[in-house]
């Protein structure tokens, strides 16, 4: 017997099908039926795994969804699932439907109609982004919980009421239209956003999974810029945003997983390729006159990559930026990142009393930042008695050897 | 060279509830063997087995089968190449199903014309 190449599968290639089959299943036979859905793909994935020992199909991707959709049929025929609005349709009209469904480009309208569903008003954010995770990305149990840094237990409950909640509202596989549209993109937006700042900046679970959740949230933000309907400012300015942070990946972490300030980044192990692609969709967004939080974001982290070098930083551009930034979203880490802007600026009169306006105790988790800071800010002033009494209460609130190392090494700036 | 029957026994897949991730693993293992067994050309034949048929026994009757303990199903086999048994069965540490219980059974084939 010859040899065959070597066979390998696309990465995560079973976990990215599982969300195509889930939301074109789901299209042809309503959300209503999901378990019933899930149960046909895992059934396609146990054919695989058993038929694929000796023999791999030229195209694994359009194997399983042949298998999937067979499945669906014989289902269908055995009475298990049923066809609502197929109702009125001749079964060949019906079968042709199902085939223009599988089509590769309506595969990214189901896509999206799941994510849609998924971030319902009707579910909680937390049930949000997990639920998401599950049914769009093809993401396990352990899995989810493992990159939301949460316990099995607490991901099952919130898919379980995730799946009651859209049962008892009885979400519809829709893409909004109208004034509807608006608010549930918003929705979709925050939970991508946040999936991949979990991604992003969670420091303790492992790399490869950070990368995966990142990896998610670009690809199902890039299926929002993509669709006609949902082509708009915000997904591209957010899409732009996760290309600039993912670009800098490899740089913001050192050989020992240690967090690599922005000032301290090798600039040279940057992406450039997916810095450009980030220029492209910041370009495609358009923003109007009052950009919005997403623009903004976007537009500061455009501003550090193209910086040559950290003391090259156009920090006046930035701080106009951060100004608006600071309107848009009040929250104490925006100014906080801006009074470094001012400090960078030399501007250390306008800076400290923009740092004692900041009340410490909402800064939860970040305590320590906020204290490096005003050291900072006292240095340059020359107080080193102020300075030293914020880099010890820095040390206080630091948690673990990486933060207070980083601390002893004097930081220059925090953006991490 | 004589070649040998691997015979794979343990639970069915289906009652493993892997994730997507984890069947695609699952399955970079068997590839992974395979494709060894390939290149050492060691590789005679193989074939994976459904899950359930039939038991026939004397006069035709006809049960559904196989009875034995659903963690010790036949799933598939393969028939690989190897100067003894002890080789054949040194072949046998790619098997990716050891973690979840199952077992390789190894026998010689027979050749008829050595008999």
């Amino acid at each position: 017997m010859s040899n065959e190449p070597h066979r390998e599968l696309v990465d995560h290639l079973f976990r990215q099908e599982q969300g195509k089959m889930v939301a074109v299943l789901t299209r042809i036979f309503g959300f209503d039926q999901l378990e019933l859905i899930e149960d046909v793909v895992q059934e396609a994935f146990l054919s695989a795994l058993r038929a694929w020992r000796g023999r791999t199909p030229e195209n694994p991707a359009g194997w399983l969804m042949q298998v999937a959709k067979n499945r669906a049929v014989d289902q269908l025929r055995r009475g298990r699932l049923q066809v609502r609005q197929a109702a009125t349709m001749e079964p060949a009209a019906f079968v042709v439907r199902v085939n223009e469904l599988f089509h590769e480009k309506e595969l990214a309208d189901s896509q999206l109609r799941l994510v849609f569903a998924c971030c319902h008003p009707a579910l909680e954010e937390k049930d949000q982004i997990a639920f998401t995770l599950q049914l769009a990305s093809g993401f396990g149990v352990k899995e989810i919980a493992h990159a939301l840094l949460t316990r099995e237990e607490t991901i099952k409950k919130r898919l379980q009421r995730a799946r009651s909640r859209i049962k008892e509202a009885g979400v519809q596989l829709i893409i909004p239209t109208g004034s509807d549209l608006t608010v549930r993109l918003d929705a979709v937006l925050q939970v991508l956003y946040l999936t991949f700042n979990e991604g992003y900046y969670s420091t303790t679970s492992e790399d490869v999974i950070r990368r995966d959740l990142c990896a998610e949230a670009m690809r199902l933000t890039k299926l929002v810029c993509e669709h006609p309907v949902t082509d708009s400012t915000d997904a591209n300015a957010l899409l732009a945003l996760m290309c600039y942070h993912a670009a800098r990946f490899d740089g913001r972490l050192g050989p020992d997983n240690e967090i690599v300030l922005l000032a301290d980044q090798d600039r040279s192990t940057w992406d450039r390729e997916l810095i450009g692609v980030a220029h492209r969709y910041l370009d495609k967004s358009k923003p109007g006159p009052s950009p919005s939080v997403y623009v903004l974001e976007a537009a500061i982290a455009a501003q550090h990559v193209i910086a040559p070098t950290y003391a090259q930083t156009s920090w006046g551009p930035l701080l106009k930026l951060y100004d608006l930034l600071e309107k848009r979203k009040p929250n104490p880490m925006v100014s906080l990142n801006r009074a470094v802007v001012l400090i960078e600026m030399g501007e250390t009169i306008r800076a400290l009393p923009a740092l004692q306006a900041l009340d410490e105790t909402a800064l939860t988790g970040h305590e320590h930042l906020y204290h490096c800071v005003l050291a900072q800010v006292y240095e340059r002033m020359g107080d080193g008695a102020s300075r030293l009494t914020h880099l010890s209460r820095a040390l206080d609130f630091a948690r673990g050897d990486r933060e207070r190392a980083l601390i002893r090494r004097r930081m220059g700036s925090f953006i991490g | 060279m004589k070649n040998f029957m691997l015979i794979f026994r343990g639970p069915d897949y289906n009652e493993q509830e892997f994730t997507a991730d984890e069947s695609q693993e699952m399955m970079g293992k068997w590839f992974a063997w395979v494709d060894a067994l390939k290149t050492e050309n060691r590789y005679v034949a193989g074939e994976a087995l459904m899950p359930t048929g039939k038991m026939v026994k004397r006069n035709n009757v006809v049960t559904d089968g196989p009875y034995a303990e659903a963690k010790e199903l036949v799933g598939g086999f393969f028939v690989i190449r190897a100067t003894d048994i002890d080789d054949a069965v040194a072949h046998c540490d790619g098997f990716p199903d050891y973690g979840i219980g199952g077992t390789v059974e190894v026998r010689e084939v027979v050749v008829f014309e050595n008999m």
